[in-house]
């Protein structure tokens, strides 16, 4: 796997994932809203004849919503809900630039846990004079769903309703 | 050389499947020559490509399979009950060593299977003390070109030098005479000069024939019509006589016939010999006309079957159709890009030009709808085994009758429709079906009915699954729901809503585990695949009588007529399949209904309205559409801003992060690159009528 991160902010703060896992940086359009989806969840995009989910990653990982300037980018990143893998663009602030980064200088996040759950970060990397936060998009894309499950207006429970 | 296995393995399979059915059939018609033929065949061509492709332990077990029907064949073994099972054993054997990882428990069976054969074997009559029965069938086979004197001619052809210059080929008329009957043809080369000499564009060689066919000499000559000027040809009528089928009597006539000067007499004289030869065979086989007559008489098939013309198909993998029809959907796409473009000038070529393309894509959506397209019956060979071995195993005597299963579906819903679908009939046979004293005490046949009824309903195909067997208990059920805390204690259920209980998570009526059906998959995921397939299922049961399971299945999954709406600012589609009909209303109307239902026609339906339930705001236009939509026998209205038209759409997955939401099955792209979500008006109205 290759060292390169793609480094972008959220309200001012830097993080990076692996640019692997980045398929595209889109220019912010306009979103189909899917009604009674969490928050969070923005809508679908057309990308490539298909349907790609939207999500608000700073509402994802609880700052305040996004608020859409000329620098606001949609990543498309490939993850993996589960056994299947799938496609997910993120609504973030600014994409900067694209970092190498050893794995054996990342340390592992200090208690910055009050302002996101820290099973979502993988570690931080420390770069001039501060911290990127590694963002383990596998974790919260699992969490995802179970999030979308809990609001039952909207989603099926596990089992089937009656009739 | 790999490569070469895996086609083996596929042909094998293939093979094997056909294998299924003809010893299923066997099991009805023992007698059926025509099926015993088609057994023997497969065999035979298993055993050949096994070995040709290295896998010798399956040809060489295929071999000593082959030899028994052979002999059945041949008429000197039967066919018992112990033969089939023992056949049926060995094909599994089959298909587990195509595995390829060959274990020792496959090996041991390997010889007991092989031990059993020869045991069979052992046992069969001496060849000679019983008449062949079968031997006719191998003569209908070929009953003009073997057994029945025919007209012989000899052709003598020596074609102009230039005839390959004119662009005549001689092949073709060769090939064209042999489907006239049986033709013998031998090449002369006496004109042929040295090969230094040769010039390629002309033609040294010459050919004397003997054609058997029934046919005039006019005929003969018409086939030579265009090159009978330049060349000689002579055409000899001979004595009406069998075209040979001994090997010898061939290799006589082809050297009688690359003489320069032919002997008729000759000719005549070995084909005299040749009919001795074939009357003899006439003699041994006429001593059985009656025979055959009872094997006629016997077999429920008539062979009529095998003379229809066969349709010839073509093996395309399946990844192939999927992405014609990926194609295909975005090609939709396009076109609907294209219409929204020209439509703003009606009166161009272009608008024009873009309607013939939309009707020619819809045609081609429809050819390729049809491709992936498999009917059901793919799937009732692995019922019909599945329903013989449970029922012996359980001592039940259960007839399996599938009706329509010509009805056709798209195969992505087949491939996933195989393993309920066997889970409803193993309850079927399992909880279902007594056993054949309980049956007879009861006054029913001893043998039990299972019934997978297919038919076409709309834009929906119905599976219906009904057996004649115990039926369900409706008091068991709801004593069971209760005890597991599934239901309130004092909730009111109608008979429907108890027996979809069945399809709880973890609920089973049965006490004792069965092998066959308590455990694994439940009802539960019958259900829940039925859903994933946009489908849905209902049981219904009378005590005593039976149990009839009821799947409804969209005819496909990924294309959709459906109906264009706007709510608020967003576009959606709503399927066409499930509108009854269209209302306008006065938004004060929807302002002066009660207690949310609203009169139409003089009937109340309760109604949604879309843009209060999604954009959280009131209709700000003062008419709107009521769409009256249909589920499940309920109907309930939505109520919108505005209908924009019918459209055609392809219909794409929300992904997995939306997979279990209530509301839509998936989204489309319009023709101008901009989604609309697809209202899933089944799960829609089910959840909205339940509330009420």
């Amino acid at each position: 796997m290759s060292n390169s991160h793609l480094r972008f902010s959220l309200k001012n703060e830097s993080f990076a994932v692996p640019v692997d896992h980045v398929l595209k940086i889109l220019e912010f359009d306009s979103i189909t809203p899917v009604p009674k989806a969490p928050p969070f969840f923005k809508g679908v995009l057309n990308w490539q004849g298909s349907l790609l989910p939207v999500i608000d990653l700073n509402l994802k990982l609880d700052f305040k919503e996004t608020v859409i300037t000329k620098e606001s980018c949609i990543l498309v990143l490939e993850i993996k809900i589960g056994s299947e893998k799938t496609n997910i663009g993120c609504i973030v602030d600014e994409v900067r630039s694209v970092i190498p980064i050893e794995a054996d200088q990342i340390v592992s996040s200090p208690s910055i846990g009050e302002k996101y759950s820290s099973d979502l970060i993988l570690g931080m990397y420390p770069i001039d004079d501060q911290f990127i936060v590694l963002l383990d998009f596998t974790a919260i894309f699992e969490t995802d769903e179970s999030v979308l499950i809990s609001r039952s207006t909207f989603n099926e429970p596990d089992e089937l309703t009656i009739t | 050389m790999e490569r070469y296995q895996i086609k083996f393995i596929e042909e094998a399979k293939e093979l094997l499947s056909s294998l299924e059915s003809s010893l299923l059939e066997l099991e009805h018609n023992p007698g059926n020559s025509s099926i015993i033929n088609e057994i023997f065949r497969i065999m035979h061509s298993l055993k050949g490509s096994g070995a040709m492709f290295g896998f010798t332990r399956i040809s060489s077990f295929t071999h000593d399979l082959e030899t028994i029907y052979s002999a059945i064949r041949s008429g000197s073994l039967m066919v018992s009950k112990h033969l089939i099972d023992i056949s049926f054993q060995s094909l599994d054997l089959i298909k587990e060593l195509l595995k390829g990882s060959e274990t020792s428990k496959q090996l041991d069976q390997l010889n007991i299977l092989t031990n059993q054969l020869q045991l069979i074997l052992s046992h069969k009559k001496d060849e000679n003390s019983a008449p062949a029965p079968v031997s006719l069938a191998e003569q209908e086979d070929n009953p003009i070109k073997n057994h029945q004197e025919l007209p012989l001619w000899l052709i003598r052809f020596i074609p102009h030098e230039d005839i390959l210059i004119e662009g005549n080929d001689p092949l073709y008329m060769f090939d064209e005479l042999n489907t006239h009957g049986e033709l013998l043809i031998v090449p002369g080369y006496k004109k042929l000069p040295e090969l230094s000499l040769v010039n390629p564009a002309k033609l040294f060689l010459e050919w004397n024939m003997l054609l058997w066919a029934d046919v005039e000499k006019d005929v003969i000559e018409s086939v030579f019509l265009f090159v009978k000027d330049l060349s000689a040809l002579e055409i000899t009528p001979l004595k009406a006589s069998y075209p040979p089928e001994n090997k010898n009597v061939r290799k006589q006539l082809l050297s009688l016939l690359s003489r320069e000067v032919i002997n008729q007499d000759g000719i005549e004289e070995v084909l005299e010999s040749n009919t001795e030869d074939g009357s003899e065979q006439l003699k041994h086989t006429s001593t059985i006309p009656s025979v055959q007559e009872k094997i006629k008489l016997d077999s429920e098939s008539p062979d009529t079957e095998d003379i229809q013309s066969e349709e010839i198909s073509i093996r395309v993998s399946s990844k192939k159709i999927d992405e014609l029809m990926n194609l295909v959907s975005e090609l939709i796409t396009s076109q609907g890009q294209l219409m929204t473009l020209t439509e703003i000038h009606k009166n161009s070529p272009l608008y024009q030009l873009s309607e013939k393309f939309e009707s020619l894509i819809r045609q081609l959506r429809e050819q390729a709808m049809e491709m992936s397209l498999i009917s059901i019956n793919t799937l009732t060979v692995r019922f019909k085994r599945m329903v013989r071995d449970l029922s012996s195993k359980l001592n039940k005597q259960v007839n399996l009758i599938i009706e329509g299963g010509d009805t056709e579906l798209d195969k992505t819903i087949i491939e996933h429709l195989s393993e309920p679908l066997l889970h409803i009939i193993r309850n079927a046979i399992d909880h279902g079906i007594e056993s054949p004293e309980e049956r007879e005490n009861l006054g029913k046949p001893g043998t039990g009915e299972i019934i997978l009824k297919a038919f076409y309903s709309g834009a929906e195909v119905h599976l219906e699954i009904s057996d004649n067997g115990r039926g369900i208990d409706k008091s068991l059920v709801h004593a069971k729901a209760l005890e597991r805390m599934l239901i309130e204690p004092l909730a009111q259920l109608s008979e429907k809503e108890i027996f979809q209980l069945l399809f709880k998570p973890g609920f089973s009526t049965m006490e004792s585990v069965s092998e066959y059906s308590g455990r694994g998959v439940g009802m539960d995921v019958v259900a829940r695949k039925i859903a994933e397939l946009r489908g849905d299922v209902v049981i219904s049961s009378q005590k005593g009588i039976g149990t009839k399971v009821l799947i409804r299945l969209p005819l496909t999954l990924t294309i959709l007529d459906g109906l264009l709406i706007h709510v608020g600012e967003t576009k959606y589609i709503i399927p066409i399949s499930s509108v009854r009909k269209i209302f306008e209303l006065k938004l004060t109307d929807l302002e002066n209904s009660f207690n949310n239902l609203i009169s139409l026609e003089g009937i109340q339906y309760p109604f949604l309205v879309l843009s209060n339930e999604f954009n959280e705001h009131l209709p700000r236009q003062q008419k709107q559409q009521l769409i009256l939509v249909e589920y499940d026998g309920k109907q309930m209205g939505l109520v919108v801003d505005n209908i924009l038209g019918e459209r055609q759409v392809v219909l794409k997955p929300l992904g997995p992060s939306l997979r279990k939401n209530r509301i839509f099955s998936g989204g489309s792209i319009m023709g101008d690159g901009e989604i609309a979500l697809v209202l899933d008006t089944n799960k829609l109205i089910t959840k909205f009528t339940s509330n009420e």
